[in-house]
């Protein structure tokens, strides 16, 4: 408290900003001296000030936020692995890629510098971005087929490579025979060091000029700031247990289902996550090390809890993550981690996301308003390279694929084409840049018809391209997603949204069509063999007159698809869209081709035989004995449709018409009518992996659904929220 | 001769009118926002009649007029522009509902972008029922790959004049690169609709990337019918009063265009109005040495602030507006509020002061107008910090009592609080919430507000800054003389400037000896040599003469792969290629004086990516006017003394001064209130406040 009040107000802002403009500098110097478009557009990189040996993080940042503790715990591991050998001193920066010292996976380098004010050690800047390559066997270093770490790109531990402000020019060279395209990691390692350079500059003169006790003083405070206000939120949380699971497709040499699964156990102003159950770790490819299940989980509390809580490390002082060794959520070496972020972490955040949406909606204040919906969370690599227009090397990782679906909110669809999870800034590069650099001719890039998540507010739609090779005979391409037979679920009664596609039309006649004057609309109007592929397609070579498509992925929708109001699903129709054959089987919604209306009469009927359909199902659904209502006190919310009630000390879940499922100590799935969904009914995109399934959990009373899960066969019904309090 | 700048805002429009020996003086009537141009008329009327001429007679000694307008922002901000329809490539009619990703969260703060739930798109400007894809592709290099499709472009553009589209926006891939089609489809839009209101992208933005490149156009077409209709009246009206100089209208770069040129960039108008404060504060900074300049614009609607350092104004060449990314060179000012016509309301027993606001129609309670809703404007009417018999120089009276009754009904009985009491809390809440909007700009772009001084103008600026300037703890606050009309006065301190670029691709190999090895000097004198021509004829057709023209080229570097470049200033006349190489090293230079030593990396190759040059006609005008010491001390200017309620001093004796007759070296002790012509100046009780030699007041 002494400390608090010994910090006038005004000069705690202005560090704290002056801070924060300090994270900018650094941001901006790096954007602005990268060649990389995964840093000037895609922002898949971090930067921030750290604190000496705790590495607590003084800003999370806006860009990659799953880095949330990736450059923390680097800095703590260079403070346990460096310290005495080989020390620190001023204008010395260490690099380092190895995940197993924090980062998320090889492709992501680092590099961090101690900053020092009159010989003391006062912060680590440190930054991280995402390279192109960084060696391994495949263009891009991410092979899908290694069966262990070995096999993918070397993961470097931190060593000293630039000492005392001189870069090291045989560790120069070293860096730069562990990439095959020197001149783009070379320009963003020149970043990095350009980027602590401004950032250790602008450090020592706010030290210099608001004094070192001070300064240091705020650093403490401004952790405190976040802690603090982070437990305020919690303790508005009801105590209990919040279960989220996900499954994903292919680990590169098999494709067979991952499962996340996850328990928030809650308690007072303590959140632990628990991934325990989730599947043993992977060969190589998708695991995470700790680090990044750390980072995937502050990603997600920070997005989901801090809208108006300063984003710091300080979050961590409320947050405990249990991952247990052997998974892959804590694989343990030689386990690989080629594509960690983009397929393991992105799905934790992911998982984590739902649990943090649960919790929230059992607070009057924020439920039907902070309620988040994952989107977007594959990134379906497509990373190039090989001889350029002008007969000059080249590679790259496509931004595009960032322009999946964002999810819905209680009040509004989610947008098309705007949403990749974990970069609340996303950017995709513009075509004519893409085209300006790298041999490729884009056919169209748009937003996906027949692709978005229904619910009551829908998914939005992604986004798709294609493309062929321009002024070059090929070049060698890896192409890693995860998704593509595994739909992403929605919120409450929301059905899922389309899957990430990816094909290549071999040998197709798009030249002669475009010599010819005709621009295809899709790949189905071009002569060619066509191979559709499954999650990880791995390298491969792309020729002339190939060309290669792909639409990316959205979530499923938020609430019952049959409670979307109708005139927001012709507007659809009429922008291209939806068609009306998916509008009538996703919504019961017909419209009149001739008024370009709704067909109010037909829409009534359809909707009505749908959702008499469901109550067909629900003649075997375990009934308990109804009470009378009319003393029920409200006690908490459970969502769009249930709440908690109290009748005369009788704790029941409801459902929106009344009906009561069970006690509050029940799971109400298992009194609920469960209907398993094929996938080819849901969406023309929503392709299921064999051992998934897609279930609905309707009221047996209105028939109304409640939640769609997307499951292994034979898992029990999650139980979603398990409150401690009844 | 005169000098006249004009500015339209949102509920006043400014006059200000210099002579030949610098003397200044303002004039303000409101607005007229059915037609803005009819104000324009009015306030020259105003301003001939205080002269003592006729309106014939002051208008054939006006030298020229230069002109702020907010028609263009207007238009934007109520979406009231043109219907529109979008032509673009087959394939890529989606362009401008992706927006790069960027549809949720461009031109949002960090703090905003951090609130998912709170995240929208913009409501499109075209509809996808008006966007036509056309069969047609030109590649990188500018080589038609599939050519046009006329039959198909020709029934797009019957479809979309039969819709009743009102302007046609076209965008083609690489347009930029090669115009060909855009113009082709130009030719048929016009033989299709003779007269419509057509903008290319090759024209209004020939530079690469589709995105920003078609919104921009889309953008122009969306705002150019409303701009061309507005110049088109006030130029007739002009001429019929016998205008004998010439009209010209402000651009957000801070140089002017011609009507006729205006109306077919009406995209580039959108931070007119606020450009001309920013400019006559750095024209006024540079007289009074101060190099770091927060400006803030308080009116009657509407609140802006930018900020000038080391004695340039902040640029931006990107611009998001309503959340669509354009490139149109523009000084970046912020709008951080409402001003005077924030709206006050009790909500959860807390005081709310804006964003919403009562705007011009109805306005504040008290211009009798049938407000309804207490503004802060309103407030400061209670306290007397504005003299409701003396507002806009007596021009308008207003009425305290609805004031008054307002603020009892809606703020002070809820909050059980007494009326003066209440009236003083939403001065407060305002200006803390300037003052906080403001340290955060200033924040944002890496400063310390403690580096800076405040000028505070517009009509409700002098009343307030002193307030919000303190809570920033700057420098000092200064109220410039003409501060009612300060936008007015820098449009007639404002030289002609234009800016032409073009995206163009010159590069090196990786690892090169000599760039002019690969960079042909003739090719690139030539591109400039291009661009100067266009800029000349511009130029020429505003009346300037060749003598008073200059030109700055400039080349945009950067190493092969990266994103952002770097503008390098490069010499006029011939190139040779020893000057070609000279830029290199040039760029190499300022990069690592900007990123730190060791981080140029040449072996990446080098290329040029844009080039650009600015032009300028000089107009030669009179400098401001600097006053001699006044006698005697600021005492014999005061008219009244009264009680004024203070938030921290409660009802305080409060001296009331006569601007007109404070001089340069009257000093005098907070509180006061000085009454100029056409706001009122508030010094705060423990400030002190001094006239300088140009007549500005000083605050501190």
């Amino acid at each position: 408290m002494s400390k608090q009040q010994a910090i006038d107000p005004v000069t705690y802002e202005v560090v704290r900003n002056k801070i924060h403009a300090i994270s900018e500098d650094q941001r901006l110097t790096l954007v602005r001296m990268s060649g990389s478009p995964i840093i000037t557009d895609a922002f898949d990189f971090n930067n921030g000030l750290f604190l000496p040996e705790t590495g607590d993080s003084l800003e999370i940042g806006l860009r990659f936020t799953p880095h949330a503790d990736s450059l923390a715990s680097l800095v703590r591991s260079i403070s346990t692995h460096c310290a005495e050998d080989p020390g620190f001193e001023e204008g010395d920066q260490f690099f380092c890629n190895d995940p197993w010292m924090g980062l998320i996976h090889q492709s992501d380098i680092a590099v961090a510098m101690p900053i020092f004010y009159k010989g003391e050690l006062i912060l680590w800047s440190a930054v991280t971005a995402h390279q192109i390559d960084i060696g391994g066997p495949e263009v891009g270093s991410w092979n899908a087929k290694a069966t262990d770490v070995y096999q993918e790109a070397v993961p470097m531990p931190p060593f000293k490579f630039v000492e005392k402000g001189h870069l090291r020019r045989d560790l120069w060279k070293l860096l730069m025979a562990h990439t095959r395209f020197p001149f783009l990691t070379g320009l963003d390692i020149k970043a990095f060091i350009g980027a602590n350079n401004i950032a250790a500059e602008r450090v020592v003169k706010m030290v210099e000029r608001y004094g070192l006790d001070t300064t240091r003083a705020i650093f403490d405070e401004i952790l405190k700031d976040t802690e603090r206000k982070l437990k305020e939120r919690l303790l508005e949380i009801p105590d209990g247990k919040y279960r989220s699971r996900t499954y994903y497709d292919h680990d590169g040499l098999e494709n067979k289902l991952y499962k996340t699964m996850l328990t928030v156990t809650k308690k007072r102003d303590k959140l632990i996550f628990d991934f325990s159950g989730t599947s043993k770790q992977a060969p190589a490819l998708i695991n995470n090390t700790e680090a990044s299940t750390r980072g995937a989980v502050g990603a997600a509390v920070v997005g989901s809890f801090c809208w108006d809580i300063p984003w710091t490390g300080g979050i961590y002082k409320c947050i405990e993550v249990i991952a247990p060794e052997g998974t892959t959520v804590n694989v343990t070496f030689p386990g690989g981690t080629g594509a960690a972020p983009t397929s393991q972490q992105f799905v934790s955040t992911a998982c984590t996301i739902f649990a943090l949406s649960n919790m929230l909606s059992c607070v009057d204040k924020y439920n039907r308003k902070e309620i988040q919906t994952p989107g977007n969370h594959s990134w379906m690599t497509i990373n190039m390279g090989g001889m350029n227009q002008y007969g000059e090397p080249f590679g790259t990782m496509l931004s595009d694929v960032g322009a999946g679906g964002e999810g819905p909110w209680p009040s509004r669809d989610g947008a098309a084409a705007h949403y990749l999870i974990g970069i609340p800034t996303m950017q995709i590069t513009d075509v004519e840049l893409n085209e300006n650099v790298f041999p490729m001719l884009y056919l169209y890039r748009r937003i996906t018809p027949d692709s978005q998540g229904p619910g009551k507010y829908k998914g939005g739609e992604p986004g798709g391209f294609a493309f062929k090779l321009h002024d070059t005979d090929s070049c060698g391409a890896v192409l890693i997603g995860q998704g593509v037979q595994a739909p992403q679920r929605g919120i409450f009664g929301g059905t899922p949204g389309g899957c990430p596609t990816i094909s290549i039309l071999r040998d197709s006649d798009v030249e002669e069509k475009l010599s010819a004057g005709k621009m295809p609309f899709d790949i189905d109007e071009l002569q060619g063999k066509k191979e559709v592929y499954d999650s990880k397609p791995g390298g491969l070579m792309i020729n002339k007159g190939d060309v290669l498509k792909s639409t990316w992925q959205t979530s499923g929708g938020y609430g019952d698809p049959l409670e979307r109001n109708p005139e927001l699903v012709v507007k659809d129709i009429i922008s291209e869209r939806l068609s009306s054959e998916w509008a009538k089987k996703m919504y019961g919604v017909i419209i009149d081709r001739k008024t370009m209306e709704v067909d109010v009469s037909r829409t009534e009927m359809e909707r009505k035989r749908m959702l008499e359909k469901r109550l067909s199902f629900s003649k075997d659904t375990p009934r308990r004995t109804q009470f009378e209502a009319t003393n029920a006190n409200h006690l908490i919310p459970m969502g769009e449709y249930l709440e908690a009630i109290d009748l005369e000390g009788l704790k029941l879940v409801v459902c929106r018409c009344g009906y009561q499922f069970c006690e509050i100590n029940q799971n109400w799935k298992d009194y609920s009518t469960k209907i398993v969904m094929e996938p080819k009914d849901v969406g023309p995109l929503v392709t299921a992996h064999e051992d998934l399934e897609i279930r609905g959990y309707c009221c047996p009373e209105c028939g109304l659904q409640l939640d769609v899960e997307v499951a292994k066969k034979g898992d029990a019904p999650l139980w979603d929220v398990e409150l401690d309090m009844f | 001769m005169y000098y006249l700048g004009i500015d339209v805002g949102g509920t006043f429009t400014d006059v200000a009118i210099m002579n030949d020996n610098g003397g200044i003086k303002i004039s303000k009537v409101e607005s007229t926002p059915q037609d803005p141009s009819a104000a324009v008329i009015n306030g020259i009327k105003d301003v001939a009649l205080s002269l003592g001429k006729s309106d014939e007679e002051f208008l054939s000694e006006l030298s020229y007029i230069a002109h702020g307008t907010t028609v263009a922002t207007n238009a934007m901000l109520e979406r009231k522009g043109a219907k529109v329809g979008l032509i673009t490539t087959k394939g890529f009619e989606d362009t401008m509902f992706i927006q790069r990703c960027q549809g949720l969260v461009s031109g949002l703060r960090e703090d905003e972008i951090r609130h998912f739930s709170e995240r929208y798109l913009p409501d499109p400007i075209v509809p996808k029922t008006l966007v036509r894809g056309i069969t047609e592709r030109i590649d990188y290099k500018g080589s038609v790959v599939v050519p046009l499709e006329e039959d198909e472009a020709r029934r797009a553009v019957k479809d979309l004049v039969r819709q009743g589209v009102e302007a046609i926006a076209v965008s083609f891939l690489w347009s930029f690169k090669n115009p060909e089609h855009e113009q082709h489809l130009s030719k048929i839009i016009s033989q299709e609709a003779p007269g419509i209101m057509i903008s290319l992208s090759s024209y209004v933005c020939p530079v690469i990337r589709e995105y920003e490149r078609t919104a921009t156009t889309v953008l122009n077409a969306y705002l150019s019918p409303s701009v061309t209709k507005y110049v088109n009246r006030l130029k007739k009206k002009l001429d019929e009063n016998g205008l004998k100089g010439f009209v010209s209208v402000l651009n957000s770069s801070g140089g002017v265009l011609l009507p006729e040129e205006a109306g077919k960039r009406g995209v580039s108008l959108i931070g007119s109005g606020p450009s001309g404060g920013v400019l006559a504060s750095q024209f006024l900074g540079g007289l009074l040495g101060h190099k770091n300049i927060i400006t803030t614009d308080m009116g009657g609607t509407s609140f802006d602030a930018s900020i000038i350092a080391d004695g340039s104004p902040t640029l931006a060449n990107n611009v998001s507006i309503s959340k669509y990314l354009i490139h149109a060179p523009a000084i970046d000012v912020t709008v951080i509020g409402s001003g005077g016509g924030s709206i006050a309301r009790v909500e959860e027993g807390k005081l709310k002061v804006g964003p919403e606001s009562a705007g011009s129609d109805p306005g504040p309670v008290c211009y009798g107008q049938g407000g309804k809703e207490p503004t802060v404007t309103d407030a400061d009417v209670v306290l007397g910090m504005i003299d409701p018999d003396y507002f806009l120089a007596g021009k308008k009276t207003l009425n305290k009592e609805l004031a008054e009754q307002a603020i009892r009904e809606k703020i002070a009985e809820p909050l059980g609080m007494e009326v003066t009491r209440a009236a003083s809390a939403i001065r407060r809440v305002v200006n803390i919430q300037m003052a906080e909007l403001i340290r955060t700009l200033v924040f944002s772009k890496g400063f310390d507000p403690r580096d800076f001084v405040v000028y505070g103008y517009g009509g409700a600026g002098p009343t307030h800054c002193a307030s919000y300037g303190s809570e920033l703890g700057v420098r000092s606050i200064i109220v410039p003389l003409a501060a009612p009309a300060l936008s007015a006065t820098g449009l007639v301190s404002a030289d002609l400037v234009h800016v032409i670029e073009k995206s163009d691709r010159l590069q090196t190999p990786i690892g090169f000896e000599a760039a002019s090895d690969f960079i042909d000097a003739d090719y690139v004198t030539q591109s400039f040599e291009a661009l100067e021509e266009q800029l000349r004829n511009i130029l020429k057709s505003e009346g300037v003469e060749e003598q008073d023209m200059s030109f700055n080229r400039s080349a945009y570097f950067r190493y092969r792969r990266q994103i952002n470049e770097l503008s390098v200033p490069v010499q006029t006349g011939k190139l040779v290629p020893h000057h070609i190489d000279s830029w290199v090293d040039d760029f190499e230079t300022m990069y690592e004086k900007l990123y730190g030593k060791g981080t140029g990396f040449r072996e990446a190759g080098i290329e040029i990516v844009t080039f650009r040059v600015e032009g300028s006609g000089r107009i030669p005008k009179p400098v401001w006017r600097k006053y001699d010491r006044a006698v005697g001390d600021a005492s014999k200017a005061i008219i009244d003394e009264k009680d004024v309620f203070f938030w921290n001093t409660s009802n305080t004796p409060t001296k009331v001064y006569d601007g007109a007759m404070l001089g340069y070296g009257h000093a005098l002790d907070g509180p006061a209130i000085i009454r100029q012509t056409d706001t009122t100046v508030v010094v705060g009780p423990t400030q002190k406040a001094y006239v300088d030699e140009y007549h500005n007041v000083v605050i501190s």
